[in-house]
């Protein structure tokens, strides 16, 4: 069963990135609005989904779904390394302070 | 059609609760659930290998990880979520701003200039994704590796005891 069996055609893409901005705008909203350090990965985790939406428009537009297909492995890749290092780096911090707030993240130690 | 449209709403819906929600479980859970409807949106493209990945990792893998994260570090009180989200409303109130006004304004200029791209280019190889990612993006590869052997490293490194600790342990 193909895309094109769905009746949709090209002049879909705007709807396409529409979408994948509108989850980008989610993202930035939560950077700004939370200081917990978990909370930030989830928007590093909605910024990747938008970044693999466009990828998939894109390869769809140009007709080279397996080369966007090649792209979103990487950066799924990519994105689960920084999640493990990102969760790794929230256990730390808890470790040390006690709290996720990154407003308290003031000692830089040398 | 109407499936592709109803995953995409679904998609945002889940997104902006993924945001707003007080409870980090259900943010982490609808994350999740975001990447359940793009692996059914990369299945539709027929995009199969990416899609496998999409729901294993980050739909399953991740989730793991961040409800790990969140059980091993000592839950807020409800007096403190409740402050937070005080002061996380009262100060910031870009989301609706951002989704109310520049989308109609996007869906109102964007598909005119969707409209002069023109017609797509013809396929420049039709090889399958498996003989892309060995024979065109090696270095991808081996990007790949390089990033997953730092992120083990940097995960061993910051779970490392120091000498100091492991004294106060002995004694």
């Amino acid at each position: 069963m193909s895309i094109e069996t769905f009746g949709l055609d090209y002049s879909y893409i705007a709807f396409f990135v529409g979408v994948a901005l509108v989850i980008i705008c989610c993202g930035i909203y939560s950077l700004l609005a939370t200081r917990h350090l978990i909370r930030v990965l989830i928007a590093i985790g909605l910024f990747t989904k938008s970044l693999t939406l466009l990828l998939l428009t894109a390869g769809w537009w140009g007709q080279r779904v397996p080369y966007a297909e090649a792209l979103i492995i990487t950066v799924i890749v990519v994105e689960v390394v920084v999640m493990v290092v990102g969760a790794g780096l929230a256990l730390s911090v808890f470790r040390e302070q006690g709290d996720l707030d990154l407003a308290k993240l003031k000692n830089l130690r040398g | 059609m109407t499936i592709i449209f109803i995953l995409l709403a679904l998609m945002v819906l889940l997104s902006i609760m993924a945001v707003c929600s007080r409870n980090l479980l259900h943010a982490v859970i609808a994350l999740a659930l975001v990447s359940v409807a793009l692996t059914v949106v990369l299945f539709m493209f027929q995009a199969p290998l990416a899609a496998v990945f999409e729901l294993s990792v980050c739909a399953g893998f991740i989730t793991v990880i961040f409800i790990s994260t969140i059980s091993l570090s000592q839950p807020l009180s409800n007096e403190q979520i409740k402050k937070m989200t005080q002061t996380r409303w009262k100060r910031y109130i870009a989301l609706p701003l951002i989704l109310g006004v520049i989308i109609p304004f996007f869906y109102w200029k964007i598909p005119f200039l969707f409209s002069q791209l023109g017609a797509p280019t013809t396929p420049f190889f039709s090889l399958d994704v498996k003989r892309i990612l060995w024979e065109l993006r090696t270095n991808d590869l081996v990007g790949q590796l390089l990033v997953i052997v730092s992120g083990v490293l940097a995960v061993i490194i910051l779970f490392k005891e120091s000498s100091s600790e492991k004294k106060v342990k002995g004694d």
